[in-house]
């Protein structure tokens, strides 16, 4: 069950985490290096941040274990999005396409592009 | 992209995974291993000063988990709505306090001590969070927290007993703030814009006549045909402001929380509990209990009335569902 309040826009954190579940299932140390990688190296999340956010999404139903092995005597635990998540994911894409789509519009309607500038030697326009 | 090992050994810290001792037993189990698998990957790909610093993020969760704090329970969440109005009180509250500091005292006033090695972080925090700059918050926040505790023994040094018991509330108040800022669940940070929204207008609604009182005089009469000069104690003037100002959010919060209604019930017993308290005593100097009381039971009352509107609005829009 998905309780999640899909009213109120994601968090960053968040948003980047199930991003960088949405083309394929992850363990912990790649998804830290996914979303340092999505965000351009801005955001760097530590483990304690990664766990606490896997735990309440999966608490929420957004993301589930895919699986679980063990490489190198190390346990991978493997994630992905739920059906669930890839709602909440695409809703919040869409919140953040129509702002930005907005903006555009507006950065035309009020910044004079070469349109609107006065056309010199009778040229252009 | 998956994870990839430089293949160096020159990083690996002795015991990447110790740390996870500090989990509760039964998430250790479920958990544990990854956690350490991930510090390991941490450590071969990245060297022992990364791992230094996840491995105090991971000690930051565990704590988080064995106080119920952590982001994935409603404690977590409702201190991670919190912090805006934390931050906002304390950086109120710090900015009076400096602002009185360095102004002579009046006649009425005492001997007061101050102590701006705990109030002068607090305004970092504030800016800092209204910024967006959450990781600088939180150092902000752990400059706070030691300020608070370096100025306890300076208290005493300057004020004595006195100066110590005048500041000891105010410092531990400051410092409860502090660790507030430093438990807040790290996944869930207040940089959306109605965070940092709520935080600048709760800090100028708080700070700005907690300023102006603050540094402004007035004669009061000390005795029959005796007026002296006094300024307002800011931590006074703050308790008379602070459940005013943060009543409307406060009653907004309760009505959207999921256990909201029952808390607002008990907000309201308490609330005349108290002022059935005051209502027994004649007289309290500067008291702010009636008036916490009066606000806290109006803003139970507000908080219910609320979420009444909430839900009929609710069954309103959406006919099928309860």
């Amino acid at each position: 069950m998905v309780t999640v309040m899909t009213e109120r826009p994601l968090q960053e954190p968040t948003l980047l985490l199930i991003t960088a579940l949405a083309d394929a299932p992850r363990h912990g140390y790649a998804l830290i290096q996914e979303v340092a990688a999505i965000s351009g190296g801005r955001v760097r999340l530590r483990a304690g941040t990664l766990y606490g956010a896997l735990d309440r999404l999966l608490g929420q139903g957004i993301v589930r274990v895919e699986r679980e092995e063990v490489v190198d005597s190390r346990l991978r635990r493997t994630y992905a999005l739920t059906d669930a998540g890839y709602e909440v994911l695409a809703a919040e894409a869409d919140r953040l396409r129509t702002t930005a789509r907005e903006a555009e519009r507006r950065i035309g309607l009020g910044r004079p592009g070469p349109a609107l500038r006065p056309a010199r030697d009778g040229a252009g326009a | 992209m998956t994870g990839t090992r430089s293949g160096s050994t020159e990083g690996r810290s002795p015991r990447p995974g110790g740390v996870v001792r500090l989990y509760p037993a039964a998430y250790r189990r479920q958990h544990g291993a990854e956690i350490a698998a991930t510090l390991a990957d941490i450590a071969d790909a990245e060297g022992r000063w990364a791992v230094r610093r996840e491995t105090a993020a991971v000690t930051g969760h565990a704590l988080r988990m064995r106080t119920g704090l952590d982001s994935a329970r409603p404690a977590g969440r409702a201190l991670a709505g919190l912090i805006p109005y934390v931050v906002a009180v304390a950086a109120s509250l710090s900015a009076a306090l400096l602002a009185v500091w360095p102004l002579e005292p009046q006649a009425w006033d005492g001997e007061r001590t101050y102590t701006p090695l705990a109030y002068a972080p607090w305004l970092a925090v504030l800016g800092c969070l209204i910024a967006g700059r959450w990781t600088g918050a939180r150092i902000s926040a752990a400059g706070a927290l030691a300020g608070a505790a370096g100025s306890v023994p300076l208290a005493f040094w300057s004020g004595g007993q006195e100066g110590l018991s005048q500041n000891l509330p105010t410092l531990l108040g400051l410092a409860v703030a502090a660790t507030a800022v430093l438990a807040a669940p790290p996944d869930l940070p207040p940089t959306a814009p109605r965070a940092r929204r709520n935080a600048t207008l709760t800090a100028l609604a708080l700070g700005v006549p907690l300023l102006v009182a603050s540094t402004t005089v007035f004669q009061a009469v000390a005795g029959p045909g005796i007026v002296e000069s006094a300024r307002p104690e800011p931590v006074r003037v703050l308790l008379q402001f602070a459940p005013l100002v943060l009543a409307f959010p406060a009653a907004l919060g309760l009505a959207r929380s999921r256990h909201g209604g029952a808390v607002a019930a008990v907000v309201i017993v308490a609330a005349c509990a108290l002022m059935y308290e005051y209502g027994l005593l004649a007289s309290v100097p500067y008291g702010a209990g009636m008036l916490i009381g009066k606000v806290a039971f109006l803003t139970g009352l507000a908080a219910l009335l609320i979420r009444l509107a909430l839900r009929l609005r609710g069954t309103r829009e959406h006919p099928g569902t309860s």
